[in-house]
């Protein structure tokens, strides 16, 4: 099995699906930003490939499904991402592409069969609703360990486990969707990720809320197969489960492209 | 009765076809086959019209199908349309369209499309400079949505990769299909009106003079010159407005358009030889003097022609963020024959653009959108007067689009209101919605179109056009 070396960018979506990093980094560091840093470096796959569920679950406790299919890339300092619906029919076969290289920031587009062509989406677009669910455009993007200051606040136990709790706050001049959040991070080395994440609004209440319900180790990483983000303030949910996953397994480059977006396919 | 029964047999095979589970599929699956579409209801409630045959409600169906296979290196993808077109109620009359029908053919670089597509080109939304291959149907002016509006046409197209977000088009269209406007009925221009008023009276002065002749050959016992006199009225009535034939090679039109990322922004360049989308009205023998003053008025062949001038385009455009904001802008110069302007009988040359921002706002998921889209006729000194094809009080038009939506209870329910102002007339649509989206696969919208302006003026012209629709889609 290939491991990329990879740098972790923090990427919502490599978080969703592949937050815990393999096991075999020690981490001696106290400090927030150390602990950050050692997540940051740890190995990544250099593919996956997953088929997920979504869930969208309004105040009342309605539920609405939705099916995505996700690729993604890594190679040196680019990484690339693909979403692409399955159902339900209003959203079938909208496309979305991420394309992030470290110290460049991230470029989207999407794909709306309805408008028939490929629409890059403004840094602006961030705070609105990705497809329906609780996440946003910037929840998807990835972000950059330097761009934040890091306080860490203690040590707390989440679902049985040990984790350190980590205040991360925005840099002057970081466009972020947030004013803070707080992370719990599993403090054993074998495991080394974000099972939680509280996401602060400007005026410090808690906006939302990302939380692992199902970590489990697969080719050597430890995935959350099962994550849900909360939002506070408008009482509504999106869970997302893993139906089937693959890790390091050869896809092809030209999917990370705004043809495959148009075409759903490659050649 | 039977379009009870036609909606019970759709929505059936809908929510079966939307209760099938998705697949795990590979990004070059072979040997699949995928259909989905949608079923519409659209009721209509003119609240405005003045004539009292045009007014009241309206009610009709569509329902659109796609179905795509795809095998190892081929998809193929057929697309249909089919509106009850809801003329009366004893007659029910279907109107089947194709949507696009075409085949895609993957290569190591790209791929190759052939067939009835549709492509759209330029980033602006909605409006477009640089959408040169396909027509626009007019039929009821600017309501449906753009894509809805474009008409597919027979074409080669090559797609080549050249990375990750840089692409090449070369694209070959065997002939030209001018965009479509109704000859009668609430949408139609004033344009149109305006022709077929001059044909009118024209016909006025004509037939009393070719009846005058055919009771002349019929008493002189000239019966088949008689006949003939009668069969020319029947023609002139018939064809008093006639079209070049646009479906020869002769009409052949060709493009290419590269696309790359520069920095934040995705950048085009288009150039091509395409055609005017304005035809070249010709009166002939409309001259009412003439008419009166033939020696033999059944010789005389009263009509207009239109014809379409070829243009050669240059073009770009532009989509990226700066500041916060997302900006668009497309630009592009149509050149003809016409280069000093002063041929009557040929379009001049044109400079077209669109510009436009948009930036969401986290607040109710506040969405604002504003565009302008311009255009410019040069040479405007060549034109020496009303008889010139491009004689008109203002040489630039400069149309103001502006989109809000928002969602303030949650993303099922969309408010939105859309307008578009023309500064030159003054004239102005506006269209308030309410959008309410059940489970996912059914969406409701209620929406008020208004136009107001001078009757002479682009919206005004559609002054008593306003009208409340209900739309229902259930999507598959």
């Amino acid at each position: 099995m290939k491991i990329s070396e990879q740098r972790m960018k923090g990427n919502m979506i490599r978080i969703i699906y592949l937050a815990a990093a393999m096991a075999g980094t020690a981490v001696w560091a106290q400090s927030g930003y150390d602990i950050m840093k050692a997540m940051d470096e740890k190995a990544m796959p250099s593919t996956t490939h997953a088929l997920v569920k979504l869930e969208l679950i309004d105040e009342k406790g309605d539920v609405s499904e939705r099916v995505v299919e996700q690729w993604g890339m890594s190679e040196g300092d680019k990484s690339g991402n693909v979403i692409a619906f399955h159902s339900p029919a209003m959203v079938k076969n909208s496309r979305f592409l991420i394309l992030s290289e470290k110290g460049k920031g991230d470029g989207k587009w999407i794909y709306l069969p309805a408008l028939k062509k490929v629409r890059r989406i403004a840094a602006s677009e961030g705070d609105s609703s990705f497809m329906g669910t609780e996440f946003t455009y910037d929840d998807m993007s990835s972000r950059e360990i330097d761009d934040y200051d890091y306080t860490l606040l203690g040590e707390e136990e989440v679902d049985g486990r040990v984790c350190y709790r980590i205040e991360s706050v925005p840099k002057p001049g970081t466009d972020s969707g947030y004013a803070k959040t707080v992370s719990w991070i599993v403090k054993d080395p074998d495991i080394l990720t974000v099972v939680k994440i509280e996401m602060y609004a400007a005026g410090g209440e808690v906006e939302k809320v990302f939380s692992v319900q199902n970590l489990a180790q697969i080719d050597g990483f430890w995935v959350p197969l099962s994550v849900s983000m909360k939002n506070i303030a408008n009482g509504r949910e999106t869970r997302m489960i893993q139906d089937r996953l693959e890790l390091n397994k050869p896809i092809s480059p030209r999917l990370f492209t705004t043809r495959f977006l148009e075409t759903g396919r490659v050649n | 009765m039977n379009k009870l029964v036609l909606h019970i047999i759709l929505l059936s095979a809908a929510a079966a076809l939307a209760a099938q589970d998705s697949f795990f599929t590979d990004e070059g699956s072979a040997d699949s086959f995928e259909f989905r579409g949608s079923v519409s209801s659209v009721t209509e409630a003119a609240l405005d019209r003045d004539a009292v045959d045009e007014a009241g409600i309206h009610c009709y169906n569509s329902v659109y199908g796609s179905m795509t296979y795809r095998s190892e290196k081929v998809d193929i993808v057929l697309s249909l349309d089919m509106e009850d077109t809801g003329l009366s109620e004893n007659s029910w009359a279907v109107r089947v369209a194709f949507d696009e029908v075409f085949g895609r053919y993957y290569f190591s670089r790209g791929d190759f499309e052939l067939g009835l597509l549709k492509p759209v080109w330029g980033s602006g939304d909605g409006v477009h400079v640089l959408d040169i291959l396909t027509p626009m149907n007019f039929s009821r002016f600017i309501e449906p949505d753009y894509a809805d509006r474009k008409e597919p046409m027979p074409m080669a197209k090559f797609n080549l990769n050249l990375g990750t977000t840089s692409r090449l088009e070369l694209v070959y269209l065997p002939y030209y299909e001018p965009d479509i406007y109704p000859a009668a009925g609430p949408w139609t221009q004033r344009r149109s009106r305006a022709m077929s008023a001059a044909a009118q009276s024209v016909l006025e002065v004509w037939t009393p003079l070719l009846y005058d002749a055919y009771v002349i050959a019929l008493g002189g016992g000239q019966g088949l010159a008689a006949i003939q006199t009668m069969a020319r009225m029947e023609e002139a009535r018939n064809a008093l407005v006639r079209t070049d034939d646009t479906r020869t090679p002769e009409y052949s039109q060709g493009a290419l358009r590269y696309t790359m990322a520069l920095r934040a922004f995705d950048v085009s360049l288009v150039a091509g030889t395409v055609f005017m989308t304005e035809p070249v009205v010709t009166g002939v023998d409309m001259s009412a003097a003439d008419i009166i003053t033939a020696p033999n008025p059944a010789v005389l062949d009263p009509h207009f022609e239109l014809s379409y001038e070829r243009a050669y385009i240059g073009g770009a455009d532009a989509a990226g963020e700066a500041f916060g904001f997302g900006f668009r802008g497309e630009a592009a110069v149509r050149i003809t024959r016409d280069m000093e302007g002063d041929d009557p009988h040929i379009p001049n040359s044109r400079l077209g653009w669109v510009a436009g921002l948009d930036r969401n706002f986290g607040f109710i998921d506040l969405y604002l959108n504003l565009q302008t889209q311009g255009e410019i006729i040069l040479f405007q000194d060549g034109i020496n007067g009303p008889w010139d094809t491009d004689y008109r009080e203002d040489y630039t038009r400069n149309v103001i689009a502006l989109q809000i939506d928002a969602k303030p209870l949650n993303d099922n329910f969309t408010l939105a209101v859309n307008g578009a102002y023309v500064a030159e007339d003054a004239s102005f649509r506006v269209q308030p919605s309410l959008t309410h989206v059940f489970g996912d696969i059914f969406e409701v919208k209620a929406a008020y179109s208004m136009y107001e302006g001078d009757e002479t003026s682009l919206f005004g012209q559609f002054d008593g056009n306003d009208y409340l629709s209900v739309t229902g889609t259930l999507s598959f």
